[in-house]
């Protein structure tokens, strides 16, 4: 009896918290949480491993991978549906607004995920471990002969040019649709994942987030 | 919103002759950069570390470069950063170094009255001359647009110009930026990105009443962003408590990721997608440094102790590359 009692106490402290994280929501935006959540673990698990930081392992990324696909594209998108955007919320009114742009952004995050899955095979570009790579461009990916056995610490420097800097141009080492093209139409062009290294997809995949986040999510 | 009422009344009593003696109350300093030559690459690079194209390109309505932003929504009423692109007509194309120096740095239009503080530009007052020339030169190479920016909408008396020289003589704090002896080249860099140019603190850091920035409180957090976001604290202990380390944190400022695997939202998002990643991997390196190394003590970290008379250490103005 006591001990049930217990039990039901830490249950409901824990279903307590479990709400309080998500700062009280309930139904499809909890659930939307939840997916969103999903996603933030694996990222977690990701990010230091795309860093180098802990040793690369093709089979928790492609996991990561299907657990990024599943909670992407329409999967997302149908966990916002048109209403009024509850006080336990950080959705922005503009998903609607904009719906073409937010479906196109989940659909990315699917793309790239599905990339995700068939670019883990290639390893990283920078084996040895250092603080944060620069970004090496998929032409450089692609190339015969770029790799790291016969480049090792070559990455080209993280420089950009005029134009990039001053936004005349898009920058070359991310996709049109990613940053804030005024028609992303979710197409993901010219990329051939099976020759791309995984951190690049990895990069990829976290500018997706970052995009979608930038426009339509409040700061949490 | 009673200190708003009192000094809305206040502006009110104060009756035309106060009105007449604040606005022709000069406000800039002269300076004379003349014909200083600026690297168009050098300024392009610090128009970036200096959110200035993220603020006056409206890249999410897919407008051309630097010609007029999204509009900042604040509790005095709405401010769009305004087109400029060197066209003669709706940007700053027929001013003159000496007048964009004196915009930038101390916050004064041509024609003497004052800019609002939602342009951040107490975070630029301590650009070299140097640096101010290497922006205006970065600012020649985008193609002039001939189309005016939307008006920002300010609602009274916020919409008195007049009024800022009141407020600047309470609330400004231009930055003064000196190196610290006994910390390394990193995080001297840092800071002066930092408590400069990137104008962290602009977000990070509580305001006031009348949207002064409470100094006591720097890199505190602030919880009323425009769009009613919050920016968390970025004090060394809760950034160390979150998890935070020098490699994450350069990390997160180019791709976004957190710690715990989450992605910035909100404003942050945009200050790295359209600025800090394209910064130099030192420079976020740099940041990260000095963000995450300060004294324990709420104390205004990072605060100058140097001018005082320490050799090769002295305050000089003006932004150093990182890149040789
Ligand atoms: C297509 C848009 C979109 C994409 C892509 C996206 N998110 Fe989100 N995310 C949102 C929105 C909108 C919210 C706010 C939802 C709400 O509060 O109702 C959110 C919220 C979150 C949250 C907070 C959930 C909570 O418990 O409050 C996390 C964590 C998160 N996202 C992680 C990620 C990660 C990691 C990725 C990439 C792998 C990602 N998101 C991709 C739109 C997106
Ligand atoms: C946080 C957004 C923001 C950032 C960052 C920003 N500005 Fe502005 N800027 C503004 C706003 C808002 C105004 C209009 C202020 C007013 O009307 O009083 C403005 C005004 C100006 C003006 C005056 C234009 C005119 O027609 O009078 C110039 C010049 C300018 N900014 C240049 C810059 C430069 C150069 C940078 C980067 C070093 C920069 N701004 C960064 C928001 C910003
Ligand atoms: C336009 C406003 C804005 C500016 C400018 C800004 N930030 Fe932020 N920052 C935010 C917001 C909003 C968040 C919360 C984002 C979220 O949780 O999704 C944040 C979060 C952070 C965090 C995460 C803190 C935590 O609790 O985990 C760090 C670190 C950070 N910012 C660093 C910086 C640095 C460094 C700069 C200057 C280069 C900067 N910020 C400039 C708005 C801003
Ligand atoms: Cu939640």
């Amino acid at each position: 009896m006591f001990k049930n009692k217990i039990l039901g106490a830490i249950a409901l402290s824990s279903l307590g918290a479990a709400a309080l994280a998500h700062n009280g929501a309930t139904g499809v935006v909890m659930e939307r949480m939840m997916g969103m959540s999903a996603m933030r673990d694996v990222m977690k698990d990701l990010a230091p491993m795309m860093q180098g930081q802990v040793p690369y392992d093709e089979w928790a990324v492609r996991d990561a991978a299907t657990v990024l696909q599943s909670h992407a594209g329409d999967n997302m998108a149908r966990l916002f549906p048109e209403e009024p955007i509850p006080a336990s919320s950080f959705a922005k009114p503009e998903i609607w607004s904009d719906w073409a742009r937010f479906e196109a952004l989940s659909e990315e995050l699917r793309l790239y995920a599905e990339g995700l899955d068939i670019a883990a095979v290639n390893g990283l570009d920078v084996p040895v471990p250092i603080a944060a790579p620069a970004p090496p461009s998929d032409e450089m990916a692609g190339m015969p002969g770029m790799d790291a056995a016969t480049m090792p610490m070559e990455t080209p420097p993280e420089t950009f040019t005029v134009e990039e800097l001053m936004g005349l141009v898009a920058r070359a080492d991310q996709n049109a649709a990613t940053i804030a093209a005024p028609t992303a139409d979710g197409k993901i062009t010219g990329i051939d994942f099976e020759v791309t290294a995984a951190d690049d997809v990895f990069e990829r995949i976290s500018q997706t987030c970052a995009s979608c986040h930038s426009l339509y999510r409040k700061g949490n | 919103m009673r200190g708003l009422i009192r000094t809305a009344v206040a502006f009110g009593a104060m009756g035309f002759v106060g009105i007449a003696i604040v606005a022709s109350w000069p406000i800039a300093e002269p300076v004379h950069l003349g014909m200083l030559a600026g690297d168009a690459y050098r300024g392009a690079y610090l128009a970036r570390s200096g959110g200035c194209i993220a603020c006056h390109t409206g890249a999410a309505k897919g407008g051309a470069a630097l010609s007029g932003g999204a509009p900042l929504d604040t509790p005095f009423g709405s401010f769009v950063p305004p087109n400029i692109t060197p066209d003669p007509v709706y940007g700053i194309g027929d001013w003159t170094l000496d007048q964009f120096a004196v915009a930038l740095r101390q916050g004064v239009r041509p024609d003497g009255k004052a800019y609002y503080p939602a342009f951040p530009y107490e975070f630029y007052a301590d650009l070299s001359d140097q640096d101010v020339a290497d922006l205006w030169a970065a600012i020649q190479t985008v193609p002039p647009v001939p189309v005016a920016a939307a008006e920002s909408d300010v609602s009274f008396p916020f919409n008195m110009r007049w009024g800022l020289k009141l407020w600047r003589a309470a609330y400004l704090s231009p930055a003064k930026i000196s190196p610290v002896m006994g910390q390394s080249p990193d995080w001297n860099r840092g800071q002066q990105l930092v408590t400069g140019p990137a104008h962290c603190a602009a977000c990070h850091t509580g305001r006031n009443m009348l949207g002064g920035l409470k100094e006591s409180e720097a890199l505190a957090g602030n919880d009323n962003l425009p769009g009613g976001s919050k920016a968390p604290a970025i004090l060394a202990a809760d950034l160390a408590a979150k998890g935070w380390t020098v490699a994450n944190m350069a990390y997160s400022l180019r791709t976004g990721v957190m710690p715990d695997g989450d992605v910035f939202g909100g404003g942050m998002a945009e200050v790295v997608q359209a600025g800090t990643s394209f910064l130099d991997e030192a420079d976020r390196e740099a940041i990260a440094t000095y963000l995450l190394d300060q004294p324990g003590t709420p104390a205004p970290s990072g605060t100058p102790i140097a001018d005082a008379g320490m050799a090769g250490m002295v305050h000089t103005p003006g932004m150093q590359m990182n890149v040789d």
